[in-house]
């Protein structure tokens, strides 16, 4: 027979909350999920009855701890944002270097050829003293000076067109995009684990923070720099050509870690504790299995019914 | 002091009632002497919390621990073998266990010294400690399965700057100057029999984890006996 719920008696104060979890009640056992939680008259005690038996079941159960609870709570919290922050400069540290040294090495190595190439063409155009008037002496090198007006004639033609391919594409480059995915990945692993209780798009926005400073930190450096009026770098000359391929292979790199790394973090996570724990001390850890809905580690996976 | 615990079925103080861990729902429970009624000791929540965040961070220690000792013994394993394997190749041109077994002449001070033995020495007590381990600390694990997949990573951590430099040849483009090590090229059978006592040795010292284990779980319980009888005392003498 079902009986309509128990209402708290007038004197008692409503506080507007039910009980949203199971929790039976202690005489006799119906479970209380539901019930109105109110403030009752006589001590204050915040409760709810048993529409069943009518035991008024309190709620607070064991006396505060006092100041301190709160205190280390609060120390505790703030400590693990530090944590967070501190993942997060340690995630922009190599994302930078590996993203900008595999660029700046491409510049470089590009930068190189151009002068050459600048260098060629200063001869065949019968210029003995480059200098003479006011020219420019390049040298083979990156950062030697190359006449922009030069520069915007070949560009349009692609000086470095032939083996484009190459110069993205080169193994070089691969040594570094290559532990750029592995950082992103071992950082969305990490991410993943560390916000267990939110949503996986929270394990992805967490650590797109430091990809986008190291990202556009990047961007900004490989930018050309103020020269000698009518004059470039070859290696802004080389940058002009490859930043933005050279960029996108870096954010691909990233990407090529950091999703795999953030769906997989979690069972990356419980395997660990699976290898290194015994399967008593894995309960311990049972909220990385909780927090996605899984069965607690060492659990039966038979559910109440079945057999 | 203990947090005070009434059966909330007849009023019985039940604090000094010892609690009985029920295995099947995973919980302490209270037979109140009073009325028999069961109940869950249930603890207050800071100290649960408190006793959880502890369980949590022991449980984290552990796999540090887990870690650092497998990471160590791994990488230990492999620098031996690579120092063992090459030494043998290039100091004495034979094979590490030709010269061990029936060359040991070979190791005399005043020859080439005993640098040999005492690095595969080295490398079988690595061994030894591994399969120890194993059978003790990753006993919740498949033994061989675990051997296997130890072993094989060690030996190829440790020929790998052979195995890159043998494979960087056959590239259609071979990197110059090539990846990994000419010596190691040269020394891969060296370090493949260095492996293969590692693995050998690995799988001796698996029995002797579970002694090891026994033991140090005796001694574990020994102390908390201990610890639990002074406790006791000091409660009775209070």
């Amino acid at each position: 027979m079902t009986q309509p719920p128990a209402q708290p008696q007038l004197s008692d104060t409503p506080t507007g909350y039910q009980i949203r979890t199971d929790r039976p009640c202690a005489r006799c056992g119906f479970n209380l999920f539901g019930q109105t939680v109110f403030r009752e008259h006589s001590y204050g005690l915040i409760a709810a009855r048993c529409p069943e038996c009518g035991q008024l079941a309190a709620l607070q159960e064991y006396p505060a701890l006092g100041r301190w609870a709160d205190r280390w709570a609060k120390t505790l919290a703030a400590l693990w944002v530090l944590v967070l922050l501190g993942a997060m400069g340690a995630q922009f540290g190599p994302t930078f270097g590996l993203m900008f040294g595999g660029m700046e090495m491409a510049f470089e190595d590009a930068g190189e050829e151009i002068s050459l190439r600048f260098i060629e063409w200063q001869r065949s155009q019968g210029v003995e003293d480059p200098t003479a008037g006011g020219g420019i002496s390049p040298f083979r090198g990156s950062w030697s000076p190359i006449s922009d007006a030069w520069w915007t004639t070949q560009r349009a033609s692609d000086p470095l067109a032939t083996g484009r391919a190459d110069w993205i594409l080169h193994r070089d480059r691969f040594a570094f995009w290559f532990p750029l995915a592995a950082v992103s990945f071992t950082f969305g692993a990490f991410w993943s684990t560390a916000t267990l209780g939110t949503r996986r798009w929270g394990a992805f926005l967490l650590p797109l923070i430091p990809i986008a400073l190291a990202a556009s930190y990047v961007w900004m450096l490989s930018l050309p720099e103020p020269n000698v009026p009518g004059t470039i770098t070859a290696r802004d000359a080389a940058a002009d050509v490859l930043r933005v391929p050279l960029f996108a292979g870096g954010l691909i790199a990233v990407g090529a870690g950091l999703v795999p790394g953030v769906l997989t973090g979690r069972k990356i996570a419980r395997l660990i504790v699976r290898l290194a724990l015994p399967p008593r001390m894995r309960t311990a850890l049972s909220i990385l299995w909780l927090s996605d809905g899984l069965p607690p580690p060492g659990a039966s996976r038979t559910t109440a019914g079945e057999p | 002091m203990p947090t005070h615990h009434a059966c909330h079925a007849c009023g019985h103080d039940l604090t000094r009632a010892r609690a009985a861990w029920d295995r099947v729902e995973n919980l302490p429970v209270v037979v109140c002497p009073g009325c028999r009624a069961a109940v869950v000791r249930r603890r207050d929540p800071g100290v649960a919390g408190y006793r959880a965040g502890r369980r949590a961070v022991r449980a984290l220690l552990l796999i540090v621990v887990q870690g650092v000792m497998v990471a160590g013994l791994t990488a230990g394993a492999a620098a031996l073998i690579i120092t063992a394997g090459t030494l043998a190749a290039e100091e004495y041109g034979r094979n590490p266990l030709r010269v061990l077994v029936l060359e040991p002449s070979l190791l005399r001070p005043d020859r080439l010294g005993p640098d040999l033995a005492v690095w595969t020495i080295l490398l079988l007590i690595v061994a030894l400690t591994a399969g120890a381990w194993t059978r003790s600390a990753l006993a919740h694990l498949h033994g061989w399965g675990v051997w296997t997949v130890w072993v094989g990573a060690v030996a190829a951590i440790a020929t790998l700057p052979g195995w890159l430099y043998l494979g960087s040849g056959l590239l259609p483009d071979p990197p110059r100057p090539r990846w990994g090590s000419v010596q190691a090229a040269r020394a891969m059978a060296e370090h493949l029999t260095m492996a293969f006592l590692f693995a050998a040795f690995f799988a001796i010292g698996m029995p002797l984890g579970r002694p090891l284990r026994s033991a140090w779980e005796a001694g574990l319980r020994a102390r908390r006996t201990a610890l639990r009888r002074r406790r006791r005392t000091l409660r009775e003498n209070r």
